[in-house]
């Protein structure tokens, strides 16, 4: 109800006010402060493509889909392949950005303030350094709810789940984005053989989390001599404002990674 | 204590609750309504209202009574939905006390009670009939086995001290943070179709074990506008196909293998094409209706009612190339039910609807009686090739023998029936005093319909944000 045909320009930010920037041009973090949390059940007031099909990734990916015929886009049949799940102020974006440079990724974060920081970061990156940061962008959405209106099956060769929100409270656990159930969207979009990322600094979340994939069937965790070998896996703890927190502080951090595989017979 | 305090109170009572509980407004209250099932291959109607369900033999009028209490055909709250197995072994029924009880057509005896965390909104049988699938209004889908139930979960009741109640389903797989709105098989029994109030619609591959869940997802079939409130399975098409209706006046047509959007047919535009040149109708016409009811026959027959309509529409899927679309026929309307509910059709081809038959409008102060349930039946006209000719007739005392049997006229089916529920509309208006909404249009979808937050109201809240007030 209520949706527009059309997903918001990605770049539609409404309150671009120039005294939110650093002379660089960066946005500054404190005037996209927003509550600590977002409650992921509520109805989304925000539009939502009704379709993969309706979702305009040009806008987003400019360099990757020209309006100019004339102008070659930096690589064919570019499709997203990686999507941070909540990916807060958009730390792991800008690290995985130059790693795979012909890959599409986006971050998808549920508080309208931080994706628009994470917008802004983005825009500003590019302008600073021409050529890259041409491959992330940032959606403002519900990932629990809206992936199916985004991606098609099997499109998908990367998810992070960094440092959720751990809702502790036995009632909130369904607000929890790694859940038995949700596994089973997450393994529709990663292609066979892509990975899931996890990891939190709640011991608690881990085991959760360690507990759902282990127990699903369409999922296998990596072995260490796999993560050894895994670009991405430094990233994880060291790439995200959270993760840099967590650090500073000295916190414990679970990580848990796993490969979407096929058994036969399900 | 004068009708309107009375509503007062329980007004003042119910938001009294709705502070306390954040979660209450999921609880949406709806009225009873009707609800109707054909046995797929014997000469049985199965209606339910309210708490209870009533089987009838439409060629003898004769309630197939179960010879032990009948209570046990009871729920003790109103039933939502109720649907036979393909096999016509088992009947469910299911609705808002949460359980899910199969009966046993043979003799109407339960043969497994299943629990649902949440609200029955809609049920499904496996193909082989050994399964039944039920959604609820958390967005799961559960699956319990139709012929015994595991034993009571003692350890739970035990720690509760209450008596041993049904066991829970096993948990197949979740809408997360929607309300899903109806389940159906497809007909070759791979997949398990699932459609929610956000406009979406999973396919499932049906698991070999259901009790260990259904992980493997086939597709999504997205293009409604608006909620999806219902499903059908379309017969003898060849491939396996899908219709869905909702909420955006829309019937669509999908490939549920991928989730293509073959055809979309949108009723509302339809339907005044129909009634074209009839001042009278046009001025009542559903300007952009949910739909709340569909059906599909033989030959591609579709049938579809439509909230705030006393009419049934019939379309039909006409092949075109190598695949098919959908095109709008005929629109009967079904007096003299004025809120139709629940659309079926039976051995015969014939197509009944359910509906209640005085509709109180909210200005009317007084009691001007309660609604009852009433049946309208109409039968094919034999027509099927001239798209000008109609489809369907209503069925009067005229149209009585079917061949050489006696059929049963079916005003006295309707009473049979009907008679049934003589004390439950009675339960309808003591709801209404309670506070709920009972009467036309019935609120079937109201709990579907999101709230609209105006632009004004959305620039308020975010000037009213804990975090901004904070900054300043
Ligand atoms: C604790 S933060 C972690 C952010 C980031 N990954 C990091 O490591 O710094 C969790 C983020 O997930 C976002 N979030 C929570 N639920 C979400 C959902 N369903 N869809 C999208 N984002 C969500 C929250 O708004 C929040 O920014």
């Amino acid at each position: 109800m209520g949706r527009e045909k059309r997903a918001a320009s990605a770049m539609d930010a409404p309150d671009r006010d120039p005294s939110h920037r650093q002379s660089d041009g960066m946005p500054q973090k404190r005037f996209y402060r927003a509550r600590a949390h977002s409650n992921p059940l509520n109805d989304c007031q925000f539009p939502v493509p009704v379709s993969p099909v309706e979702q305009d990734w040009a806008e987003h990916f400019p360099a990757f889909f020209p309006s100019d015929p004339s102008v070659a886009p930096l690589a064919d049949d570019a499709k997203v392949r990686m999507v941070d799940v909540g990916c807060g102020f958009g730390g792991l974006l800008m690290q995985l950005s130059p790693l795979f440079p012909k890959d599409l990724m986006v971050g998808m974060e549920l508080r309208d303030k931080v994706s628009e920081y994470v917008k802004e970061r983005i825009l500003a990156s590019r302008k600073n350094h021409p050529g890259e940061f041409e491959n992330v962008s940032c959606l403002r959405t519900n990932a629990m709810k809206y992936l199916p209106n985004y991606f098609e099956k099997g499109q998908l060769t990367k998810l992070f789940f960094l440092f959720p929100d751990p809702h502790f409270k036995a009632a909130n656990h369904r607000r929890r984005i790694v859940t038995r159930t949700l596994l089973a969207e997450y393994a529709h979009f990663l292609q066979v053989g892509g990975t899931l990322y996890t990891v939190t600094d709640v011991p608690e979340l881990g085991d959760w989390m360690s507990e759902a994939c282990d127990n699903h069937p369409l999922f296998e965790r990596l072995t260490q001599e796999e993560l050894d070998v895994d670009p991405c896996i430094p990233l994880l703890t060291t790439a995200t404002e959270e993760g840099q927190k967590v650090a500073r502080n000295e916190g414990v951090r679970c990580m848990n990674v796993f490969r979407r595989i096929s058994p036969e017979g399900l | 204590m004068p009708r309107r305090a009375k509503t007062e109170t329980a007004k003042k009572e119910r938001n009294a609750k709705q502070q306390h509980n954040p979660n209450f407004q999921e609880e949406h209250f709806v009225a009873p309504f009707p609800v109707l099932a054909f046995h797929p291959s014997e000469s049985l109607v199965a209606l339910a209202y309210g708490k209870s369900v009533r089987i009838c033999n439409p060629s003898t009028g004769s309630l197939a009574s179960p010879t032990a209490d009948e209570d046990k055909l009871q729920h003790s709250e109103t039933i939502r939905t109720l649907a036979f197995s393909e096999n016509g072994e088992f009947l469910v029924s299911a609705g808002d006390d949460k359980l899910v009880k199969v009966w046993k057509t043979a003799d109407w005896k339960c043969s497994s009670t299943w629990r649902s965390p949440k609200k029955v909104s809609s049920i499904a049988f496996s193909k082989d009939g050994k399964w039944v699938f039920f959604s609820n209004k958390f967005g799961e889908v559960h699956a319990g086995t139709c012929s015994s139930a595991p034993p009571p979960q003692d350890a739970e009741a035990s720690s509760t001290g209450a008596s041993s109640e049904p066991p829970l389903g096993y948990l197949l797989f979740g809408h997360c943070c929607s309300i899903v709105t109806d389940t159906k098989v497809t007909s070759d029994g791979k997949y398990l179709i699932s459609a929610d109030r956000d406009e979406k619609i999973r396919v499932s591959k049906v698991p070999r074990e259901p009790e260990k869940g259904a992980h493997e997802i086939q597709s999504y079939c997205l293009g409604h506008r608006s909620f999806v409130s219902c499903l059908a399975i379309p017969s003898n098409i060849g491939a396996s196909r899908l219709l869905s209706a909702g909420g955006d006046g829309t019937v669509r047509l999908w490939c549920p293998e991928d989730g293509t959007l073959l055809d979309t047919l949108a009723l509302t535009e339809g339907a005044r094409a129909l009634t074209e040149g009839d001042a009278e109708d046009a001025d009542e016409d559903p300007a952009c209706s949910a739909v709340v009811a569909m059906a599909t026959g033989a030959g591609g027959v579709v049938a579809v009612l439509l909230e705030r309509s006393p009419d049934v529409f019939l379309m039909q899927l006409e092949s075109v190339g190598d695949g098919h679309r959908l095109v709008l026929r005929q629109r009967l309307r079904c007096s003299p039910i004025l809120a139709p509910c629940s659309v079926t059709f039976d051995l015969q081809q014939r197509i009944w609807v359910a509906g209640l038959s005085s509709v109180k409008t909210a200005e009317e102060d007084q009691d001007t009686g309660s609604e009852s349930v009433t049946l309208f039946v109409a039968s094919p006209t034999g027509n099927t090739g001239a798209a000008e000719e109609p489809l369907y007739k209503p069925l009067t005392t005229a149209d009585l023998s079917i061949g050489d049997k006696r059929v049963l006229p079916m005003h006295q089916v309707a009473q049979s029936l009907g008679a049934c529920f003589g004390s439950l509309s009675t339960t309808a208006l003591e709801l209404e005093e309670e506070g709920m909404t009972v009467g036309g249009p019935v609120p079937l979808m109201g709990g579907l319909t999101k709230r609209k937050i105006s632009e004004a109201e959305r620039e308020k809240n975010k000037a009213n944000r804990l975090d901004k007030r904070m900054k300043t």
